[in-house]
């Protein structure tokens, strides 16, 4: 599978070039561990993205504080 | 650093009437809860009891959320500690406020016992947001009229 043969603008790639040389690596397989590490990287986990998941599953909202309710039948009081 | 107490938990998880509240707090200080012993067995019953037919999936999500540790992650708590600390605090308002319970002391010993600053709970008609208040956590949402005369 091809996947780095992507196109930069030359400062972007003389600089890139300069990067990967620095680092005691060629273009490519500096490249090659971005790509790696990237892929490696948990996704970011927020609310917002939960609350979009929460949405998806269509669930029915109940008309009450689940909890307080809960506590109050749970019996103590 | 904020505790949330389950009812915030929960809305977060089970959608109750306190859900949009919760979503606006978390989408505006995306706050990373410290999840306790004390939290396994409400969310439980939350959701197998309100919700039984997601139940299982969204117990999933929560327990890869704690495995992230970026929203919610397990809290390191001696839960002695916590109980000993709820138990003075028992002693000391239990005949003020003879309907404090049990599991509203041991939330709030908790929160102390995390160093939080911010109190979230939902459990506006029991004495646990009052409580929190005593112990100098800010508490959200604010205190109804009701609970700042509990304080009197």
């Amino acid at each position: 599978m091809t996947l780095l043969q992507t196109r930069v603008d030359e400062k972007t790639a003389r600089n890139f070039v300069r990067a990967a040389k620095a680092r005691g690596h060629t273009p490519y397989s500096l490249l090659q561990e971005l790509v790696k590490d990237a892929a490696a990287q948990p996704k970011r986990r927020t609310w917002k993205k939960h609350f979009e998941w929460l949405d998806s599953l269509g669930m029915k909202p109940v008309p009450y504080g689940i909890v307080a309710r809960q506590r109050e039948e749970d019996g103590e009081r | 650093m904020s505790y949330a107490d389950t009812s915030f938990i929960a809305a977060a998880y089970a959608v109750d009437v306190n859900t949009p509240d919760a979503r606006r707090y978390m989408a505006e200080e995306e706050p990373r809860l410290p999840f306790t012993f004390l939290h396994w067995p409400e969310v439980a019953k939350a959701l197998w009891t309100n919700h039984p037919a997601l139940a299982e999936a969204v117990w999933e999500e929560l327990k890869d959320a704690l495995a992230d540790g970026q929203t919610l992650y397990r809290a390191e708590l001696d839960a002695d500690a916590v109980a000993q600390r709820a138990a003075g605090l028992m002693r000391h308002y239990a005949h003020r406020w003879p309907k404090l319970r049990a599991i509203d002391v041991m939330h709030v010993s908790a929160a102390v016992e995390c160093h939080a600053k911010t109190f979230l709970s939902f459990d506006t008609r029991s004495y646990q947001r009052v409580l929190a208040h005593t112990q100098k956590l800010k508490v959200w949402p604010a205190l109804t009229s009701e609970e700042t005369a509990k304080l009197k």
